[in-house]
């Protein structure tokens, strides 16, 4: 205690420890769940790839190297060959990039627009609920790759397009959920206390509302990376998204897909890959969940 | 201070509060009895402006609040709730939570009226880097009282102030509650089922039930049993 600065000569010192204090005590008690640990290794390790990709792989992934077409996994290839000879652990450890680009293109803006409109449906309740709700019911209604699929049909395949495919289909359930809990909060008495203190709607939603919803908002969008990946992935699989010779995963499956029963490794591999990526977003979104679900967490 | 007239307070078909009418001066103390579901909250809550619609008059300083703006109002009047672990911003440190109304407002200094707000409710500036979860009940409902003095209101509206709380602790919050009125002149009007509560807090008193007003009396009236109505009679007599 005798650490911390005394809080009247320097109150942004104090205010910084006392939101330190409050993450220390959120990191411990999610220290506790093992599963969510595993979670956050696998999502380190896939930030780590991306981060150090020309540092971990062993060959250029774009380089073809045609005396060695599907090599077997081995001392020169890890993870075998593919079709062009090129590196397959190379290419996995590269198309992480792409994994995690698409990942957080679809979050940054699907997140964001979902908790607007929620929060606002949620606010004001009335005629505005009702028009934001049905437009998100009908985006809600679509089958989500079906719509992804028009859409890039219509744009053309490529990375960005199927990000923002991904995302037309991705908002509609941040948009409920902030709007569920607005109604909550917009009703309780700290709102009320502030806005009989004069604050604007505005205010209101952006610094009271938004924040109480954000927690929700977190634990659905750790599960939904998951989502993403699998959904990018199928897009590259069946051609729409990446393009060759980009090494992304789904992409990677497709081509491998012609020489499954002989040379297994170039479909299985990056398959492999999608999967423990998938399982890490899902157990870590379960920890959060765990934590950070309102309705799960008791009053402390 | 206070003036309401035949107001009638509706939600959706049914009547929360039917033509009733009070005044409150300057400096007084003014408390709503009543069991649950009587209408008293409701009266409050229309006061702030929390609940759309209603009819009748309210005039808080002489102006009528359907007139006046929001900001105006919250200068006047503020409002302290029931449930202190509700009305405090989960999120937000005590400090931020007090000062919010006067940064709202743009007043000058608000840390530093912080401080001082604390000092005027018993609880050291420490603790102004707490968060909500870290305090009692009783201590929370002080840093409700102190963000509700914030603005420098001279009028506060208190909803059951103290029956969230502890037996203990009701009387200091009950004492706190008597100084502030009696330093910042003040004027109250306490809203509760609690009869003890009223009588040892308000001057006058007007008894509810089923969204009406059955009498209005004085502290006098009420200790010597000066009572016209039977239902106030049963009600002093539950207590």
């Amino acid at each position: 205690m005798s650490v911390i600065a005394d809080p009247i000569i320097d109150p942004k010192r104090a205010l910084r420890a006392a939101r330190i204090a409050e993450f220390k005590s959120f990191a411990r008690r999610f220290a506790r769940n093992p599963l969510g640990m595993v979670g956050l290794i696998i999502v380190i390790a896939l930030l780590v790839c991306a981060a150090l990709a020309p540092i971990l792989a062993t060959h250029d992934p774009y380089l073809p190297a045609l005396s060695d077409r599907l090599a077997a996994p081995g001392a020169e290839y890890w993870f075998g060959a593919d079709e062009l000879g090129r590196d397959i652990y190379s290419r996995i450890i590269f198309g992480s990039r792409l994994t995690l680009l698409i990942v957080a293109l679809v979050i940054v803006t699907s997140a964001p627009v979902g908790l607007v409109i929620g929060a606002i449906a949620g606010n004001y309740g009335g005629w505005v609920d009702r028009i934001f709700m049905r437009i998100t019911d009908v985006f809600l209604a679509i089958p989500k790759l079906l719509l992804a699929l028009a859409f890039v049909a219509a744009l053309g395949p490529g990375i960005v397009n199927a990000a923002l495919a991904i995302t037309l289909t991705a908002w509609p359930p941040y948009a409920r959920l902030a709007r569920a809990e607005a109604l909550i909060v917009r009703n309780s008495d700290y709102v009320n206390a502030i806005r009989l203190a004069g604050a604007s709607d505005f205010h209101i939603i952006v610094y009271h509302i938004m924040p109480m919803c954000l927690s929700s908002v977190i634990v659905r969008m750790t599960f939904d990376m998951a989502g993403i990946i699998l959904t990018a992935a199928g897009l590259g699989f069946i051609g729409l998204g990446a393009q060759p010779p980009l090494p992304e995963w789904g992409a990677m499956i497709s081509t491998g897909r012609k020489f499954i029963f002989d040379q297994w490794w170039v479909a299985t591999v990056p398959g492999f890959a999608i999967f423990i990526v998938s399982l890490g977003f899902n157990l870590l979104g379960d920890a959060m969940r765990d934590l950070l679900d309102p309705h799960l967490r008791q009053r402390r | 201070m206070i003036q309401v007239d035949h107001l009638t307070v509706n939600f959706g078909p049914s009547v929360a509060v039917r033509d009733v009418s009070f005044s409150v001066t300057q400096g007084e103390s003014f408390g709503l009895v009543g069991e649950s579901g009587s209408g008293k909250s409701t009266i409050l809550r229309t006061i702030m402006g929390l609940n759309p619609d209603w009819s009748g008059s309210i005039k808080i300083d002489g102006q009528d609040t359907k007139s006046t703006s929001r900001t105006d109002l919250a200068r006047r009047a503020q409002m302290v709730f029931q449930d202190p672990y509700a009305s405090l911003h989960p999120r937000y440190v005590i400090g931020q939570a007090i000062a919010e109304p006067m940064r709202i407002n743009k007043l000058p200094d608000p840390e530093k009226r912080t401080v001082e707000l604390l000092d005027l409710i018993g609880l050291p500036g420490q603790f102004r880097f707490r968060f909500p979860h870290e305090l009692s009940g009783g201590q929370r409902q002080r840093v409700a009282i102190a963000r509700a003095l914030a603005l420098n209101p001279k009028i506060l509206l208190l909803d059951e102030p103290t029956s969230a709380l502890d037996v203990s602790i009701q009387a200091e919050i009950l004492n706190l509650l008597n100084q502030l009125r009696r330093e910042l002149n003040l004027t109250f009007v306490i809203v509760s089922h609690d009869l003890a509560v009223i009588s040892y807090m308000c001057d006058r008193l007007m008894v509810m039930r089923n969204a009406e007003a059955v009498e209005t009396l004085s502290r006098e009236q009420l200790r010597s049993r000066d009572i016209a109505q039977s239902y106030t009679r049963e009600l002093i007599a539950a207590s």
